[in-house]
């Protein structure tokens, strides 16, 4: 399906939205991570897309969506003018490279294995010397390599259920909500062994990008918080009383 | 002590993830099974208690006795919290890493709540913590955060008042031999209005750091003094490090066939670019004013402050972030580069740590004391035989606007720090893990592991007098006074947040070189302006900035203090021996 999806299809908006006051439509590129982002009937949906309507609309600014492989969203929205990147880790090594609006998302990131592996971790450091699956363009990928871990990369998050159950890796390493998605709808032999790290997921866009556009836009999401626009949308998503902080 | 060793520790109550399948409810919400026994309470085992007290805790300046006293309490403190995870986070460095491979593990099996201790960047940690201030959302149960923050902390009203919290709602969950007092940083994560909102966690210093070994070499010693005039020794002003840094790159260049440099440093842009400067560069130059811990009225961020209220960081409202001290320290900055290793410049703060244990850095001006544990490791080409160092930490350099009763340099104290929006029984859950890793029980072992002490009672123990040899000088620092006039940033900033990420976005612009570092300040300066302004307006109250209105250069330079007009900035260099330096810290 990812795969799938992973094909360069754009929808773009075309929704009454004013006319943006510095003139400029902003790109943004996404990746299929169900439930957060994906293609369903050809129309993006998912809850950081959800959210990304919201924001964009209230915020009045000119968008579309463009989805497309993970680690190439990621290199586009680095070089290209007016193109964001949707939804990924916030991190300090990646601070400097984009202007960013965040937090999208807010998500944990465990290790999953094999129902009948046992592995007995505790800590981020006993998973040390086990082989982790990851994708190209994830921050918990870069997070993890940057720390000596090995660490394995498919082209989407996905391919690494294969190789867990191939036993070409020994752990995923994977967000908690996506990879309860994936696990469940196909009743996979795979259980979370230990949450490791809690990342902020953000729209990182060009440098180049009109602070006063992402100004704009942060200050549009933060009220979406305070408003509980946002934990509606969870709601919609993870149920009323979903607490997907607490594993 | 690994992880593969099996622990018989109530195991009956650890909810371990090998039974807890991640589901989707038929209606879409995400739950995680609970184990059916995580509230079961055991006693805890006299084999708990032997593994971790003989084991790994071993030493202590408490007795077995009175460790096992402080166990057992955590034990039935925790009653009520068993089977619970709590979610912590903390920065990069080896004391956090002892913590979360280690001390969770230990807690987990005294009180049977697990710990989710996670490590990532400091200026992650930043984000996240305004994150969850802003959002709503309990993110973390507790999080380590720098006590540069504390202007920010006090004035939100989004953390918790420790001082109030053990008295009140947090007094049955406050470990009876805590003694607060016994804490060095106390006084940096206290207030100005007299409550203390953080715990320290571990500490560390920015000092000199250099070759001991090559500056007492004869050879070295007379070509020196043949050049410059005076003796190599323990630079005491920024003319002397110049000095010494050319002489090493320039001049010998090659020591035992190996390339040296005389200079190291770190330039990438990154967040970590901003701690370089914000990190007290500013007032070793001599930019503030005199007055410990920060400066009065001008702080090492060249921040005014009139009482509690920040007015200003430009000169033209009476700050002294574009001062001709403040744009001598940026320049000297840029242009020790030359000096360094060309990687120099594209490195962080992380990258650049370890480079001194290449054995080809002379000295480095600017140097974290929480990296002494990796220059301390056996087989480095800067550590003997027998495991002394071949180097030492002293006090750093000042520049030419520095005066007696400013501020010495940084010191991190990286602290526990509770949100008000964390949910009650979880943050005392998290409280009690916060003390659990400072307790006396752990923390001397802690100590030994990560070198960034805390405790008094500590640094005093006879087995830090035993390891002292072995430690270049930090165990004298932290003995001394010194201690109290290496400071964090203050109170005086009132959002560290919101206002940091301004120092690495204009610093990389003087590292560019595209324009004048004088310009670059300037333009630094207003931004910090600004930044302030929009602080006070979104977040008023007495404490909260207020511009004062412009003024000329010209009047403020003139007025008492800081900001500094420009003055000679190269007198002549002046060193001394490494006894005879480490004497100021008395």
């Amino acid at each position: 399906m990812t795969r799938l999806l992973a094909a360069c299809v754009t929808w773009v908006l075309l929704h009454s939205v004013p006319a943006l006051a510095e003139g400029e439509k902003i790109q943004v590129l996404a990746y299929a991570q169900p439930p957060f982002m994906e293609l369903r009937h050809d129309r993006p949906a998912g809850l950081a897309i959800d959210i990304l309507n919201m924001l964009f609309q209230r915020a009045e600014v000119d968008y579309s969506i463009l989805f497309l492989p993970p680690k190439r969203a990621y290199v586009t929205a680095l070089s290209e003018p007016n193109n964001c990147v949707l939804a990924i880790e916030r991190s300090q090594a990646r601070e400097a490279l984009f202007q960013w609006v965040s937090p999208i998302l807010i998500t944990r990131h465990g290790f999953y294995s094999n129902q009948t592996d046992n592995y007995n971790i505790r800590t981020l450091n006993d998973a040390k010397p086990l082989v982790i699956g990851s994708y190209l363009g994830s921050g918990v990928g870069e997070y993890l390599e940057k720390l000596g871990f090995n660490v394995d990369l498919t082209s989407s998050n996905d391919l690494n259920i294969r190789k867990l159950q191939l036993k070409r890796v020994n752990l995923w390493a994977s967000d908690t909500v996506s990879a309860a998605v994936i696990i469940n709808q196909s009743n996979l032999p795979i259980k979370l062994e230990h949450v490791f790290l809690t990342t902020l997921r953000a729209m990182g866009c060009n440098l180049s990008t009109s602070p006063t556009l992402v100004e704009r836009l942060q200050n549009e999401l933060k009220s979406m918080y305070q408003d509980q626009s946002i934990r509606q949308l969870y709601r919609n998503y993870l149920g009323q009383d979903a607490d997907w902080l607490s594993n | 002590m690994t992880s593969e060793r099996s622990i018989p520790v109530l195991s009956n109550i650890r909810c371990r993830s090998a039974s807890v399948a991640p589901k989707i409810l038929a209606s879409g919400v995400l739950c995680l099974a609970l184990c059916g026994d995580a509230l079961a309470a055991p006693k805890l085992s006299e084999e708990t208690v032997s593994y971790w007290l003989d084991g790994e805790f071993s030493v202590s300046t408490l007795s077995r006795k009175e460790q096992a006293a402080e166990l057992a309490w955590f034990h039935q403190a925790a009653e009520p919290f068993r089977g619970m995870t709590i979610y912590v986070v903390s920065e990069t460095i080896d004391t956090h890493w002892y913590e979360a491979n280690i001390l969770s593990k230990a807690f987990e099996d005294v009180t049977g709540i697990r710990v989710v201790h996670e490590i990532t960047g400091e200026d992650d940690l930043v984000r996240k913590l305004l994150s969850q201030i802003e959002t709503g959302i309990n993110i973390y149960d507790a999080f380590i955060s720098d006590s540069d923050l504390i202007g920010a902390h006090y004035r939100s009203g989004a953390v918790v008042a420790l001082s109030d919290y053990i008295q009140q709602d947090g007094a049955a969950v406050t470990l009876p031999t805590l003694n607060l007092q016994d804490f060095i940083g106390l006084n940096f994560t206290t207030a100005p209005d007299g409550k203390v909102y953080q715990l320290p966690d571990q500490q560390f210093a920015n000092l000199y750091w250099y070759r001991y070994d090559w500056f007492n070499r004869k050879d070295l010693r007379e070509r020196f003094k043949r050049l410059y005039g005076y003796e190599l020794g323990v630079p005491v002003n920024w003319s002397a490090y110049e000095d010494i840094a050319e002489f090493f790159t320039v001049h010998v260049k090659e020591l035992d066939g190996h390339p040296v440099w005389g200079h190291m440093d770190y330039g990438k842009t990154d967040p970590s670019l901003g701690w370089r400067i914000s990190d007290a560069w500013l007032s070793m130059a001599g930019m503030g004013d005199r007055g410990i811990p920060n400066g009065v009225p001008v702080d090492d961020w060249g921040i005014r402050v009139d009482g509690c209220r920040p007015v200003g960081a430009s000169v033209q409202r009476g700050g002294a972030l574009d001062s001709p001290a403040a744009n001598y320290a940026i320049r000297k900055f840029v242009d020790w580069f030359k000096y360094a290793p060309p990687q120099a410049a594209n490195l962080t703060f992380t990258e650049a740590g370890g480079w001194v244990g290449t054995g080809q850095i002379a000295q480095q001006i600017f140097w974290y004391t929480a990296f002494v544990a990796q220059a301390t490791q056996p087989g480095l080409p800067i550590v003997n035989a027998d495991g002394t160092p071949k180097w030492r930490i002293a006090p750093s350099p000042v520049g030419a606007y520095w005066e007696e009763g400013m501020k010495s340099g940084y010191q991190d104290a990286g602290s526990w720090t509770l949100l008000k929006n964390t949910p009650a029984d979880r943050r005392r859950a998290a409280w009690l893990y916060a003390q659990f890793t400072v307790s006396k029980t752990v923390s001397l072992k802690k100590t030994l592991v990560g070198l960034t002490p805390i405790r008094l009672s500590d640094i005093n123990s006879s087995v830090m007098s035993e390891k002292a040899p072995m430690l270049g000088g930090l165990v004298e620092f932290y003995r001394s006074n010194a201690r109290n006039y290496w400071t964090p940033t203050g109170s005086n900033v009132p959002n560290y947040a919101k206002l940091s990420p301004l120092w690495w976005k204009y610093i990389s612009l003087a590292l560019e070189g595209a324009r004048p570092v004088d310009e670059v300040m300037q333009d630094l300066a207003r931004a910090m302006d600004r930044g302030l302004d929009a602080v006070g307006r979104e977040e008023p109250g007495v404490c909260s900035p207020r511009l004062n209105p412009e003024s000329s250069r010209e009047f403020w330079l003139k007025a008492p203090g800081a900001p500094k007009p420009e003055r000679n900035e190269h007198p002549p260099g002046k060193t001394l021996s490494y006894e005879e330096s480490i004497k100021v810290w008395n």
